[in-house]
């Protein structure tokens, strides 16, 4: 669904960010973690078509006619403060008038709404909100536009830990049910375990993939319940072992410059 | 003032609710001072300007020796407060100043609302189009670095002395307020908030329309008081210059007569319709933007 072939990324002022790195991303949730400054949101915004790779090529494949291409939702606050939130959570048929129905529209802003747990805040403006209550309505604002396929731009990093796993419940159910690729960046090790079932772990500045898990979760399960496995602490040590060493390579190299 | 005793004896507590105000000043629920509080201040600072006007020129010598303490310049605000009943009711051989009056509100805030109207469309567009802006805006710049009371005299030749001068000169100090606030709102869209649209699809028109717009709006609104004080400014400006209508008219009279107590009962009027005018933006304000009273 999304290649990038070879691609290298530096900014305006030289500093080189991506060098050579080359994967595909074809279905489910995939996380990508690495140290602060190795491009990760880099790689993202590439895939969105938001920054042009200095070499290489990104290939994104067409999507089946009636779907959105494409949602991001981003680590900065995007709602619209003059919007409530069903108004912001619509946006997406405000700027597609004719795609459905003020009804059918209505319909599909209230199921997530009532998903999200946000059934009583529907009128209310986002200064109105909780900080977890705001990245719940971004969240079904990217999501409503049902995208081939979802970027999370570590979207949660914001909110305490309790009120992040279940929004990750929420956000599981809604891209699993809807079945969109998804692509989420985050320094958040737990996060990228209990809602990824594939793993890229990529290395300090010059950037490259280093570590690659499978999850092996099932599509159904607790998040909760997850993080007391086996299997999640194993994955939690591989990781941490792959991660930790590129943060110390990364910390060596900012202290040597 | 409940409070959580710490364990082990220690003298920690925890206090659980606000910081009391030092002193005695009445304060409401968020600590701020009471309206009543407030008013009272005002009133009080009032009445000590207005006693110091009326009485220190009484003064032996003061206004002999003190121009500035003349009554004949600065009259007393007992002679106003006559002077103001008298205009009201047309007495004395004061004309009635109601018509006067309505002449230059309707000239303001004709001239402030097309000023801000098209400033603001004016700076949506440029901010929406950044080589256009680049380009005009060493003109915009030098067309805002004209003082505007030089152009009054020249619009009284084109459009003659009447209304239409008034409206077009609050139109032209006001258009400046407008496009400024307008441009510098529309160029405050958050990046994060234009990409999220971009990618959901809007087009160039929508994310003018439906993004830019609001953010310059919010800009635009904020200016409104000051747009409604300039607008009045300018009419009565260019009343006085044509010297043909409004309280402008009566200002020039004031001068002509050597009349200070006509002229500080105008200058009250005046003073009191700018309150009225920038009461009633605020409150015009805050109910377009309903969504702005749930923010801190």
């Amino acid at each position: 669904m999304v290649a990038l072939d070879h691609v290298a990324f530096a900014y305006p002022n030289g500093t080189r960010v991506l060098d050579d790195l080359s994967f595909k991303i074809s279905h489910g949730i995939t996380a990508i973690i690495g140290p602060s400054g190795c491009g990760k949101s880099t790689v993202l915004r590439m895939i969105a078509g938001l920054e042009k790779p200095t070499s290489g090529t990104v290939v994104r494949t067409q999507s089946p006619a009636g779907r959105h291409p494409l949602s991001m939702v981003f680590q900065q606050d995007t709602l619209l403060p003059w919007e409530t939130v069903e108004d912001n959570v619509a946006l997406y048929y405000r700027f597609h008038r004719g795609l459905a129905g003020r009804d059918e529209v209505r319909r599909k802003v209230d199921s997530l709404l009532s998903i999200a747990g946000l059934d009583g805040a529907r009128q209310l403006y986002p200064s109105q909100l909780s900080g977890g209550m705001r990245r719940r309505v971004a969240f079904l604002a990217g999501i409503v536009a049902e995208p081939t396929m979802l970027l999370l731009d570590e979207p949660f990093a914001s909110v305490d830990e309790p009120t992040r796993i279940s929004i990750h419940q929420d956000v599981l159910s809604i891209v699993q049910r809807l079945e969109v690729t998804t692509v989420l960046v985050t320094h958040d090790l737990a996060e990228a375990i209990s809602l990824a079932h594939r793993i890229v772990v990529l290395s300090a500045r010059p950037t490259r993939i280093v570590l690659e898990v499978t999850t092996g979760w099932k599509p159904e399960r607790d998040l909760l319940a997850l993080r007391t496995t086996d299997r999640y602490l194993e994955l939690y040590r591989e990781l941490w072992g792959a991660l930790s060493e590129q943060i110390r390579r990364s910390t060596a190299s900012g202290r040597a410059h | 003032m409940p409070e959580i005793g710490v364990a082990d004896g220690e003298s920690a507590a925890i206090r659980a609710d606000h910081e009391e105000p030092a002193g005695l000043t009445p304060t409401t629920r968020r600590g701020r001072p009471t309206q009543l509080y407030m008013l009272a201040w005002r009133l009080v600072i009032l009445a000590v300007f207005l006693s110091a006007w009326e009485y220190i020129p009484r003064i032996g010598g003061a206004s002999s020796s003190i121009p500035l303490l003349n009554p004949v310049f600065i009259s007393s605000p007992s002679k106003i407060a006559v002077t103001l009943f008298n205009l009201a009711f047309a007495r004395a051989g004061e004309p009635l100043v109601w018509p006067y009056l309505e002449e230059t509100i309707l000239a303001a805030v004709l001239g402030s609302v097309l000023g801000l109207l098209l400033g603001a469309l004016f700076g949506l567009l440029l901010s929406n189009y950044p080589t256009m802006s680049d380009v005009i805006q060493p003109f915009v710049v030098a067309a805002n670095s004209i003082p505007r009371i030089a152009l009054i005299p020249i619009v009284i030749l084109v459009a003659g002395p009447g209304r239409a001068a008034a409206v077009i000169n609050a139109v032209l100090v006001v258009f400046f307020i407008g496009f400024f606030n307008a441009f510098e709102g529309g160029r405050s869209v958050p990046r994060a908030v234009w990409e999220n649209a971009v990618l959901l699809g809007a087009g160039p028109i929508q994310l003018m329309w439906r993004i830019r717009r609001e953010y310059a709006v919010i800009w635009t609104f904020a200016a409104i008081p000051n747009a409604v004080s300039f607008g009045l400014i300018a009419a009565v400006t260019s009343e006085i210059l044509t010297g043909s209508e409004g309280m402008g008219f009566l200002i020039t009279q004031s001068i002509t007569n050597i009349d200070a107590s006509l002229g500080f009962a105008v200058i009250v009027l005046l003073s009191a319709v700018g309150i009225v005018l920038t009461i009633g933006s605020e409150r015009l304000r805050w109910r377009l933007m309903r969504w702005r009273q749930y923010e801190v």
